[in-house]
């Protein structure tokens, strides 16, 4: 097979003008937001005593589940032994980089005093899953750059090494944000050794989805071939990834609901009708999992590129959910103080709380998601990111 | 370097210099503020430490001394923030009058209390 | 790096800094060597109980002294209001079970949860087992909150204007803050504010004192009325126990 050729996108259509603007606003939007919180305080957004993470948390550990799917999308070709899928490295392991740099951005931005940003480096607590974390993340970030420091200088053996070291490093990243909730005790929904795996499919997934949708609209929009086969084939892995994702969900909602003492907690999640029910079914089970998993894998529809978009787009809002459902749930519900009692106080003890996502924290969270595409779409301008061409192996590519 | 490469570099070095210029047309760019003149406690004679001593390092002690007093549970009667108010009672008259000239915002008046 | 390596480390630095800023004579060492004397180890654990069944419904002594004495904040929006210690009302799930009052606050847990998830190590355990927020260096990520099973936790959500006690920070926003067992009252030998009130003007329903110490009033009632901690299960090893819960 070829090697193929990388070159800058020309980057002067009305077009390109008009994304980066779009963009940029969006980016400037989710920064006065921002700032909104941190010179206001956090009562500009939903949360409250009772609800502590609201959604800029949401938003952190979905961008971080993004990032994921990029990072093996882009070392299949490395790790892996798909060379077809080669022409997509250089995309994929850009995007998985600033994907985490936007969700540190979120997670740091959110904290009460984002002004200590210094405090995690002198000092630490190593048996804080947050500041684990932050050092996963921030090599993360590191070993992404590199590996795509190795990429653009065609290191071949160096690629290879740092492609592994790369996929190892994002399933600790992955399994660590998961234990971030996983690991606490004190919240019947937090508290599950599943949610590290589960997290990492879930990553799989939403990344791939989210690869699909891009690399279509890259190679679309800067008029470059991309062979069809390769976006089925994705498509292909999607559907395996989500069965997991749904295999994991499955499992831990019925461990979950077995247990007497679990019922309660179990039909305010999947029974009742509240918001959060509502995010659960129609959000994380219908757009995650049963909806697009019916349409990738019915011969009718999955081979066809609109369609594989459709699911793609699905899956990207239903980790969304499912991220959401991960977070919220978990606060919303009152802990059990005394089990078998009623409790009752001035500080809503007893009383399920109630969440919705402010527009302040709506914008913070788009904002960082766009400030991230913006960087993408910059990127793409000044680097050779984008092959002139990508087609699967025996095949000359159709546009 | 390109045309566009130039561009960005020009806007992020504007982007970068903002706040001095901002500050500066504030100011006039040769504004020169008068030296602070402080208001100095009349109950004691000297400080706890030499007053060049203090001018450079009251920050450290306080950060110091604040570890060693909130997390080691240290007695240390003299570089506590709370012992600074026994003589320094208005932040007005001292605190404030180099802080504001220096462009130094502190947080300690966020929570502890020097009227 | 051990708790001695950092703080020697510290000491040298400091004392290399200033020293060669000002010359021979006054450095921070010699400063730290005169007053910095520390406590060294100590014996106290601090515990409280309450006798649940003294504590009746309508009495705040507890809660209204520890908001004058710390400043708790109070917002008048009830999502945001600051809460060291709060009356609950628990209820048996029975027919007709008659609901009793309670004040609840931070347990000050043997293994706090609160203090092993901080990533800055912003909570810590005192030497006398009170843990406590350092606000100095809390970043504000409220994953403490997360973790605490009790609710004993609460954000900053805006800046409090007022002191009601100014021996007390109030509050800037953007940290957590709990109960600290009154620790700058234990530090001149006082009781925490909500025993003392309590006794004063309440039932009498809280007992203060030193866990270690076997004379002690607090360790005499646990041994012949064996109070319970709330939620032992979780293993926790709260250091506040209840009688008649």
């Amino acid at each position: 097979m070829e090697k193929p050729r990388f070159s800058t996108i020309k980057g002067n259509s009305p077009g390109y003008y008009a994304l980066v603007t779009l963009l940029g606003a969006l980016a400037l939007a989710g920064f006065a937001s921002a700032w909104c919180m941190f010179s206001q305080g956090h009562h500009v957004t939903g949360m409250t005593n009772a609800i502590p993470w609201g959604f800029p948390i949401v938003m952190a550990i979905y961008l971080i589940g993004l990032s994921a799917g990029s990072l093996v999308l882009s070392a299949l070709s490395s790790v892996f032994g798909k060379a077809e899928f080669k022409p997509f490295s250089r995309i994929a392991a850009l995007l998985a980089a600033l994907l985490l740099i936007g969700a540190l951005m979120c997670i740091i931005l959110d904290w009460g005093k984002p002004e200590r940003i210094l405090i995690p480096f002198y000092s630490m607590n190593p048996r804080s899953m947050f500041s684990l974390n932050g050092m996963l993340y921030s090599t993360y970030i590191g070993i992404c750059f590199v590996y795509l420091w190795a990429m653009f200088n065609d290191k071949e053996k160096l690629v290879k090494l740092l492609g592994f070291v790369a996929v190892f490093w994002a399933v600790l990243v992955h399994s660590g944000t998961g234990a971030i909730f996983g690991f606490v005790g004190a919240r019947e929904l937090y508290h599950s050794p599943l949610l590290p795996p589960s997290f990492i499919s879930a990553a799989l997934s939403s990344g791939t989805a989210l690869m699909i949708i891009v690399l279509y609209l890259t190679f679309r929009w800067t008029g470059r071939t991309l062979d069809e086969a390769l976006l089925k084939k994705l498509g292909f892995y999607l559907a395996m990834f989500i069965a997991v994702v749904a295999y994991f969900v499955f499992i831990e909602n019925v461990t979950r609901s077995y247990w007497p003492a679990n019922y309660e907690v179990q039909k305010f999640l999947l029974l009742s009708a509240n918001k959060y029910s509502l995010v659960f079914w129609l959000g994380m089970v219908g757009c995650g999992l049963v909806f697009p998993f019916l349409i990738l894998i019915n011969p009718a529809t999955g081979k066809s590129i609109g369609w594989i978009l459709a699911a793609s787009a699905l899956v990207i809002i239903g980790v969304l959910a499912e991220r959401y459902v991960i977070v919220i749930p978990g606060q919303v519900l009152p802990m059990e103080l005394f089990p078998g009692m009623t409790v009752t106080s001035e500080f809503q003890d007893g009383v399920v709380n109630d969440y919705s996502v402010s527009l302040t924290e709506a914008l913070f969270g788009l904002g960082i998601a766009g400030f991230v595409f913006f960087l993408y779409v910059v990127a793409l301008r000044f680097f050779e990111l984008v092959p002139e061409k990508a087609v699967a192996a025996g095949e000359e590519g159709v546009k | 370097m390109n045309k566009a490469g130039i561009a960005a570099a020009l806007a992020l070095l504007a982007l970068l210099s903002a706040p001095f210029l901002y500050t500066a047309a504030g100011n006039g760019v040769f504004h020169n503020p008068p030296k602070p003149e402080l208001v100095l406690p009349t109950n004691a004679q000297r400080c706890i430490e030499p007053t060049e001593f203090m001018r450079s390092n009251h920050m450290k002690l306080l950060a110091h001394e604040r570890d060693e007093i909130v997390r080691n549970h240290a007695i240390a009667p003299h570089h506590h923030i709370e012992n600074c108010k026994t003589c320094h009672t208005k932040r007005a008259e001292f605190c404030d009058r180099c802080h504001d000239y220096a462009g130094v915002k502190p947080e300690c008046w966020d929570c502890h209390y020097l009227p | 790096m051990t708790e001695f390596d950092r703080r020697t480390l510290l000491k040298f630095g400091a004392a290399a800094v200033v020293g060669s800023a000002l010359g021979p004579g006054i450095t921070l060492f010699q400063a730290f060597a005169r007053d910095g004397e520390k406590r060294g180890p100590s014996k106290i654990r601090w515990g409280l109980v309450i006798d649940a069944n003294k504590c009746t419904a309508d009495c705040t002594a507890c809660t209204n002294a520890c908001r004058t004495e710390n400043n708790v904040p109070l917002f008048g929006d009830p999502r945001y209001d600051g809460h060291w210690i709060r009356k609950v009302t628990v209820t048996p799930k029975t027919e007709g079970a008659v609901g009793r009052s309670l004040p609840l606050l931070c347990n000050h847990c043997e293994q706090p949860p609160c203090q092993h998830v901080c990533p800055v190590a912003a909570t810590f355990t005192r030497d006398d087992g009170i843990v406590m927020i350092d606000k100095h260096r809390c970043i504000g990520c409220r994953y403490c909150m997360i973790a605490c099973p009790y609710k004993a936790r609460t954000f900053v959500f805006k800046n409090t204007e007022k002191w009601t006690n100014p021996d007390v920070p109030k509050r800037g926003k953007g940290v957590v803050e709990k109960c600290t067992f009154c620790a700058h009252r234990i530090d001149k030998g006082q009781i925490p504010a909500c025993v003392e009130a309590c006794n004063k003007e309440g039932e009498k329903a809280m007992i203060f004192g030193n866990l270690n110490d076997p004379n002690s009033e607090i360790v005499q009632y646990i041994r012949a009325n064996t109070p319970k901690g709330i939620r032992e299960d979780l293993g926790l090893e709260p250091k506040v126990f209840y009688k008649g819960i």
